[in-house]
């Protein structure tokens, strides 16, 4: 049989294992995000690179969990898989609290985004119009199934990772200037350590939403060193811009900005541009659009199990009502949350918390997982019916 | 249910506009009962040929018949052949005989010649009229290495060209008829034990299924035979260059070759194919992929250059070198516009030019060319429209869009780039940005013949790479595309397992 039909009948319908490069780019997209744009002001101490690394060994452990976890034959599959394994109300209130997590999480996201492009770029425009904009982009990928959002982290990471390139001069002198980079070992202990340590926590959340991903979506033989590559990949760009922003700036003037990365290549000037962070930020729409689509995804499921409809195939019918709530949390939180920058802090530090929480979250729910399949056995973790 | 199934489902229900088929009374048709059937046709003709001891009687229309060939293989066989040779005598490599009207019908337009005999026994002798083109040089897809032959109008010699270059039983030729008038044949082409028979099958269907009274073109059959209707981009490959199809058909492609028209059909076709030509194989494998990878900078060029620049000028001056800006400056000083009217209106202007040029007999467009120029060149700057800055711009976006081998990708590109202009206008290189995702995400959702459009990239395929931006030498391309899913992996014979 030809895989990748074109006219998938369902919005989950997959047609063969996801290549593993799509899994690597997706983790790693999802991990960095927007977060590379502005995370350097979190870490101004160069010792905190342990933490970085600390948070990034961790990741790297639940990844692991997680591929494991994926590579198992008795796991179970589908609607009726989780059904049997975890109960209908149980199963309900999963989906109620990821549909909220998943749409609070896209309208962070996109929100903060937006105030990005919106303070450089276009201070004078309304910032809804880029988040309407940036919505019917997600809509426009997220009809086309998730198969091809899964494959879209390809064409996501090619259209991001080129701007790393930019910031390769600032790690040579001239520019670097290394003594900015001691005292790897700290005299007292950095400022809010378990803060810091959260924040970074909450950036490498996200794969955890692979757990619901179907059976046949994942080559289990491939699925772990795809998944590993793609958190490695992360980590070295964490420590990159980390390294970057402290060998050009100095932990002193680190301190008093708000988008070091952003603003760092500004002082890029080449022959015929300058003022490169006019195609920087863009480019960052592509990772944007990617996960925002995948979580919305993941919202038109969590619906669609919370109305009972998952065992009938419904198309693309529970896109537009997740569409639709996805609209109406942005415009919410834009208005009552976004209006100044405490609101703005606090929607933040909410996100933070809870992405943080759910990655953490995950060896636990692994567990049971691993615990119930264990004890109601294989038979009943696959993707039959009830009769 | 959308719009799109709605109407399809009022188009099966509207009644059918093909002719009303032939009843069939049985037995084999008579002179009389064709002559009513093409009454009012000046050219049909009825002969009768008096043979020893029988009349043979002969229908035909002559503008289909080879006249020559009717007299030297038909007329003089009868005339002189004894009564019970009569029929044997008749040169012809394929003689039919007839049971039925609608055959008879069916086969008279296909050029052969009804041959009635006493005994009630009628025979149809194909003598088609092969008038047409002789086989000349691509006019589309001109090298200035290799092979010089292309396809012609003329469905036979098309396939001949393709066969001997693929002389095996593997090659396989599978016919349709077309349209409910223009009647029109069609050949699928596919190598058996290469290509997956998947891709056949859903050849052969959407063939089957194209329903339609006039099909005169290789474009209007890939018009039926597409996955999406809503999309600029072409989804089937059009070539007239018998090695190109070879080479396609060894990849695990399928081919259409249709009748009258010097065009074939190559599908599955990703978005990388349509920046590929037979002259790339021809250069020594580094310059191939250099111009390869030039073709994919300059389509690039072609789109983005003019709302790049309508983006820094309208929104990111700031982007600008000083030097630059002062050389901008000076350039836009004059003009009255702001630069996306001041782009909109030379880029229109440049697209009525190249049509003109294109529609116009091939004297007259020197000289369109010459007016062309001084009016983009000078007078446009003289009279105040456009800065000197956007000129060179426009013209170095036209000139790399003529590097787009692919004729209707270069027409899909004017498309795209008016609408990133309206984005650049607008919300800048944000707004260029956003165009591009929307882009992406429409490759990504695009399929020819139900394969994906993005392939090799998305999903993503690594082994098909070395024949993709880049063109690795022949040596290394042991293996077929893989994204085509093709029974036989390998190019080669001798393989290590």
């Amino acid at each position: 049989m030809m895989k990748h039909n074109v006219h998938s009948a369902d919005l989950f319908d997959i047609s063969g294992p996801v290549e593993p490069l799509s899994w690597t780019f997706m983790v790693n997209r999802i991990q960095t995000l927007s977060y590379i744009l502005f995370f350097p002001s979190t870490f101004i101490e160069p010792s905190m690179i342990w933490i970085i690394l600390l948070a990034a060994a961790c990741s790297h452990l639940n990844i692991w969990l997680l591929a494991n976890w994926l590579r198992r034959m008795d796991r179970p599959d589908g609607y009726f898989g989780t059904v049997r394994l975890l109960g209908k109300t149980v199963l309900w209130l999963f989906s109620l609290f990821g549909l909220s997590l998943a749409l609070v999480k896209c309208a962070v996201l996109l929100l903060g985004y937006v105030d990005i492009v919106n303070n450089i770029l276009f201070p004078s425009l309304d910032p809804k119009l880029f988040v309407a904009l940036l919505l019917f982009a997600c809509l426009y990928l997220a009809r086309l199934g998730m198969e091809k959002t899964l494959r879209f982290g390809v064409i996501s990471f090619i259209g991001t990772v080129w701007v790393v390139l930019f910031y390769v001069p600032y790690i040579f002198p001239a520019n670097a200037d290394y003594y900015h980079l001691l005292p790897l070992i700290p005299e007292r202990m950095p400022p809010h350590p378990w803060h810091t340590f959260l924040t970074l926590w909450a950036a490498f959340a996200g794969p955890e939403y692979l757990l619901m991903l179907p059976k046949q979506a994942v080559d289990e033989r491939r699925i772990q060193s795809s998944l590993l590559i793609g958190n490695a990949f992360s980590i070295v760009e964490y420590v990159f811009f980390f390294v970057v922003c402290h060998l050009f700036y100095g932990s002193q003037y680190l301190r008093r900005l708000d988008l070091p990365v952003v603003q760092l290549v500004r002082y890029i000037h080449l022959p015929f541009a300058e003022r490169l962070e006019i195609i920087i930020i863009p480019a960052y729409a592509f990772s944007v659009v990617y996960v925002v689509t995948f979580l919305l995804l993941y919202a038109a499921a969590a619906l669609r199990m919370m109305t009972g409809a998952s065992d009938v195939p419904s198309g693309r019918k529970w896109l537009g009502p997740a569409f639709v709530m996805l609209c109406l949390t942005t415009m919410a939180i834009q208005y009552w949350g976004w209006a100044n920058e405490m609101g703005k802090n606090r929607w933040i530090e909410w996100h933070n918390w809870s992405d943080a929480c759910t990655y953490a979250a995950l060896p636990v729910l692994l567990m049971i997982a691993a615990l119930l399949t264990k004890k109601r056995g294989t038979r009943h973790a696959t993707n039959h019916s009830p009769d | 249910m959308n719009w799109i199934t709605f109407w399809k489902m009022a188009r099966k229900l509207k009644p059918s506009s093909r002719p009303a088929p032939m009843a069939d009374a049985g037995g084999p048709p008579t002179p009389k009962q064709i002559q009513d059937l093409f009454r009012d046709i000046h050219d049909a003709q009825i002969h009768e040929l008096l043979a020893e001891k029988q009349t043979v009687k002969l229908f035909y229309i002559h503008s289909l018949v080879d006249e020559t060939q009717l007299q030297s293989d038909i007329v003089l066989p009868i005339l002189h052949g004894s009564a019970a040779q009569t029929g044997r005598n008749i040169i012809s490599d394929e003689i039919v005989q007839v049971d039925t009207l609608s055959k008879a019908e069916q086969l008279i337009l296909e050029g052969s010649v009804l041959v009635f005999f006493e005994n009630d026994h009628v025979y149809a002798v194909k003598k088609r009229n092969t008038l047409g083109r002789s086989i000349n040089t691509s006019e589309q897809e001109a090298i200035v290495y290799g092979p010089k032959d292309s396809l012609s109008e003329q469905l036979d010699n098309s396939l001949t060209l393709i066969r001997r270059r693929l002389p095996v039983p593997n090659l396989k030729s599978k016919k349709f008829i077309i349209g409910s008038f223009s009647k029109t044949s069609v050949i699928l082409l596919y190598m058996e034990g290469i290509v997956n028979p998947e891709l056949v099958r859903i050849a052969e269907s959407k063939t089957k299924e194209i329903d339609f009274d006039g099909i005169f073109d290789a474009a209007h059959v890939s018009a039926f035979l597409e996955d999406h209707i809503f999309s600029v981009f072409p989804q089937f490959q059009q070539t007239d260059r018998p090695d190109a199809l070879a080479s396609a058909l060894l990849s695990g492609k399928v081919v259409w070759l249709v009748d009258n028209t010097p065009f074939a059909i190559v599908a599955p076709i990703t978005f990388f194919d349509l920046f590929q030509s037979p002259e790339d194989y021809i250069h020594r494998w580094m310059v191939g992929s250099f111009l390869r990878g030039l073709r994919f900078v300059a389509f690039a060029i072609a789109l983005f250059l003019t709302p790049v620049y309508v983006a820094l000028s309208v929104h990111h001056y700031q982007m600008i070198p000083l030097a630059m800006l002062f050389v901008l400056m000076e350039s836009r000083s004059q003009i009255p516009f702001t630069p996306f009217w001041e782009a909109l209106f030379m880029l229109l202007t440049l697209e009525i030019l190249k049509e003109a040029s294109l529609r116009m007999p091939s004297k007259a467009s020197q000289t369109l060319g010459i007016v062309g120029g001084i009016v983009i060149g000078e007078a446009s700057v003289d009279a105040g429209i456009a800065s000197n800055v956007l000129i060179i711009i426009i013209a170095i976006s036209a000139v790399a869009s003529f590097l787009i081998p692919n004729y209707l990708m270069t027409n899909a590109s004017k498309l795209i780039q008016f609408a990133l202009l309206i984005l650049a206008a607008w919300l800048g290189m944000w707004g260029i940005g956003l165009g591009l995702i929307w882009l992406c995400i429409h490759l990504q959702g695009l399929t020819s013949l139900r394969q994906p459009y993005l392939a090799p990239l998305s999903p993503f395929f690594g082994r098909d790479w070395k024949d993709t931006v880049i063109r690795l030498p022949m040596t290394s391309m042991k293996t077929r595309p893989a994204h085509l899913k093709p029974l036989d992996r390998f190019r080669i014979l001798k393989r290590k397992i």
